[in-house]
């Protein structure tokens, strides 16, 4: 059975000239008094139509991949075409092949290979599998892998040559391992999630009561760290008397740049295209309409990438928390009006009951888990986060110049990590901490 | 905010730093092992009561920086001597990460070569970071204070240290009985009246080897051979080391049914106490030199 249900053609044909109809019927007898609902509904469905149409093109590139070769032992070159995935006993690279499409292949840790490296693999293919309470084929569809290949046979050929793309991941890399010179473990893990995402190499044990604690959203980078970034950065350039229009063209482009360095997922891309909106609304002097930014930055993200809507829960939660804290934070925020904003915990509390309340149908239906700690961990967490990322980064940087001084200036944030891994572990310890 | 509320700031951050310094600092000096849960594989850390560290072995994967982490003092990135027993996967995968993150004294190696990616990749971790290499030799020892305190470190295997280079692209046993296991390094930690043996990976043949320093196998504590592997820890080989306390490193459900029933049977002969790094977690062991305590986490 295909994973993949695409709309018969019938059906997005019939609903194409349907919209159609109902248009047309509606420029016909203009005088009708539900003209507008008429127009609103064809052009809806017109849309609607043009959306099966496509979300059917990319479906059936996923039905036809090469089913022929599965189970079969299999020699080809190719490309890693996105950031190495280094877990802390395995490794796992996308490879594309002309032919073949993506596949992902999982491999030992050494040799390690790089973005943009050639590789000729030779081993079997085969279809990811689902287990029962992880739906693994469409969380690789929405990456457009449709293959795996695990511990293949790889000899490395040649570098595809460099790019910015590789550029700019060979800075993380060596950003990440600065923090990793400088910092124990799991605190170097802790930061580099803060501050680019990378959170795979979490050890298991801290992954889990992130979990149990509803704290993971934490070292996912969201708006929430975007808008750190971009707040600091204003402040920065504004203290230095940087002329304001360049400011915002300069934090634009950094915004980009960090999306890219964090591996673009969803909830990234979002607060990205939301956060760069802000900047381009402050310069112009006009007001930020935020359902607007909304609405632009999900059709942006599902033109380029329509599968993101059905199999990425990321996309939905990052989505539903931004919501939350649009339209329900002005109304916890009455509620909560006597409770004092020191270290802004009021902020914190307005936010993390907002966007809990926002996520949970679907954090429930997806992961069924249910974290009744969650609002305490994030008031008692939240509010330490800014300067902690502020302290690791510039102990980062400074780590390029010396080690000895990165490590100085990491101090303050190595306290705060420190504090916060042992908060989470704690309260993942209460027995009432989650329900599944 | 008035000059008293500062005050009060600046006394309670020092009381904190001093309470910090407090629970940092082990009082009394002492000698600490850590046989660390990694998984199916080694990793052994130990503390000397002055301070200097040494790991013996990294283990399969990168979960020991978690616990190098957890049992290093907060602030240090350094450790002076890693020792590799021998060259396979469960023993040497995790030094490479080691080697990137911490400043390191020295790698001591037993000479053996195995023509593997992960070795490779190691040794040439090691060349780029200029870290000079001491291959060990039996009749050696490290020092970690003056003869008459120690704790010393005394190698007693191999016994030669001709070039063995196994041309195995797998991590299997080498062929025509070279086996890899058999070259790694066998020592035994002593502080005043305390003794580990710590054997790597050595089979049979190397115990009957052992046997010919007799009385001096006596240890309060021995560390399994490969795992609790049946071609280790022999009946001869443990009556003379007669431990107190055996430990394990072995991972839960590993492929290679580690550890056998045949080697914990045989451990029961000599009374020891057994513990497994799958069943207790971490096992850490303070000793004075007179008297040892035996911690672990689960």
């Amino acid at each position: 059975m295909d994973s993949f249900i695409i709309p018969a053609p019938l059906l997005r044909g019939g609903v194409l000239v349907f919209g159609i109809f109902v248009l047309g019927s509606a420029f016909f007898k203009k005088s009708q008094p539900n003209f507008l609902p008429k127009v609103v509904f064809g052009f809806a469905a017109i849309v609607m139509a043009f959306g099966m149409m496509r979300s059917a093109k990319f479906t059936e590139r996923a039905n036809a991949a090469s089913r022929d070769i599965i189970g079969k032992e299999v020699i080809f070159e190719a490309e890693v075409v996105k950031e190495p995935d280094r877990r802390l006993d395995f490794a796992q690279y996308v490879a594309e092949n002309k032919s073949l499409g993506r596949v992902l292949i999982k491999t030992g840790l050494y040799p390690e290979y790089f973005f943009g490296d050639i590789l000729k693999i030779k081993g079997k293919i085969a279809k990811p599998k689902n287990s029962p309470d992880f739906d693994y084929t469409s969380y690789l569809a929405k990456d457009d892998i449709y293959l795996i290949s695990q511990f293949p046979e790889i000899s490395f050929v040649r570098f595809g040559g460099a790019n910015f793309m590789a550029g700019l991941l060979k800075f993380k890399k060596s950003f990440t391992s600065k923090i990793n010179s400088i910092l124990p473990e799991p605190q170097a893990s802790f930061l580099s999630a803060l501050l680019v995402g990378a959170k795979k190499t979490l050890p298991e044990e801290l992954t889990a009561a992130l979990k149990r604690t509803g704290t993971s959203h934490i070292v996912a980078i969201s708006g929430y760290n975007i808008s750190i970034i971009a707040v600091v950065l204003m402040n920065f350039f504004g203290y230095i008397f940087f002329p304001r229009r360049f400011i915002f063209w300069i934090i634009g482009i950094i915004i980009i740049l960090f999306t890219l360095i964090a591996g673009a997922e969803a909830s990234v891309v979002r607060a990205a295209i939301m956060g760069g909106l802000l900047v381009f609304a402050k310069r112009e002097g006009r007001l930020y309409g935020v359902t607007n930014a909304i609405v632009l930055a999900a059709a942006t993200m599902l033109y380029f990438n329509p599968r993101l809507l059905r199999y990425d829960a990321g996309f939905e939660l990052s989505f539903l928390a931004a919501l939350g804290l649009i339209y329900l934070a002005p109304y916890f925020k009455k509620w909560f009006k006597k409770v004092p904003n020191f270290w802004s915990i009021r902020d914190s509390l307005t936010a993390t009951v907002s966007a809990q309340i926002a996520t949970f149908p679907v954090i429930f239906l997806v992961f069924g888990n249910f974290s009744s700690v969650a609002i305490l961990a994030n008031v008692l967490i939240l509010p330490t986060i800014p300067i902690a990322m502020l302290f690791g980064f510039l102990g980062g940087l400074g780590g390029f110049i010396s080690l000895k001084m990165g490590a100085v200036l990491i101090l303050p944030a190595h306290f705060i990590l420190s504090y916060q891994i042992w908060m989470v572990k704690t309260l993942a310890l209460l027995p009432f901490a989650s329900t599944l | 905010m008035n000059k008293k509320h500062k005050l009060l700031i600046v006394l309670l951050a020092a009381t904190a730093a001093v309470w910090f310094l407090v629970f940092t600092k082990s009082p009394a000096p002492t000698l600490k092992v850590n046989f660390l849960d990694v998984g199916q594989g080694d990793a052994i850390l130990i503390q000397t009561p002055k301070n200097q560290t040494m790991l013996i072995d990294g283990g399969p994967s990168n979960k020991v920086l978690e616990k190098l982490g957890k049992y290093l003092p907060p602030l240090s990135k350094r450790i002076d001597i890693i020792l590799l027993t021998h060259p396979h996967a469960d023993h040497v995968t995790g030094f490479i990460e080691i080697l990137k993150r911490y400043e390191i004294g020295a790698v001591i190696l037993g000479g053996a070569d195995l023509k593997t990616d992960v070795y490779a990749e190691f040794l040439n971790t090691v060349r780029k970071k200029d870290i000079p290499i001491i291959i060990a030799e039996a009749g050696e020892a490290i020092h970690f204070g003056s003869p008459a305190e120690g704790p010393e470190f005394d190698i007693l295997s191999p016994e030669q240290s001709e070039n063995l280079v196994f041309n195995e692209k797998s991590e299997g046993f080498g062929s025509a009985g070279n086996d890899v296991n058999d070259t790694s390094i066998v020592g035994k930690l002593i502080f005043n009246n305390f003794s580990i043996m710590l054997t790597g990976d050595a089979t049979f043949k190397i115990e009957n080897q052992l046997l010919a320093y007799g009385e001096n196998l006596k240890s309060d504590i021995l560390k399994v051979g490969h795992h609790g592997s049946k071609y280790s820890s022999f009946l001869s080989f443990l009556k003379m080391v007669s431990p107190e306390a055996a430990v394990i490193e072995v991972g839960a459900k590993n492929r290679y049914g580690h550890p056998s029933e045949a080697t914990l049977s045989r451990l029961k002969m000599v009374n020891a106490n057994i513990f497994r790094t799958d069943l207790n977690g971490d096992i850490e062991i303070i000793s004075n030199g007179f008297t040892t305590n035996i911690y672990k986490e689960k």
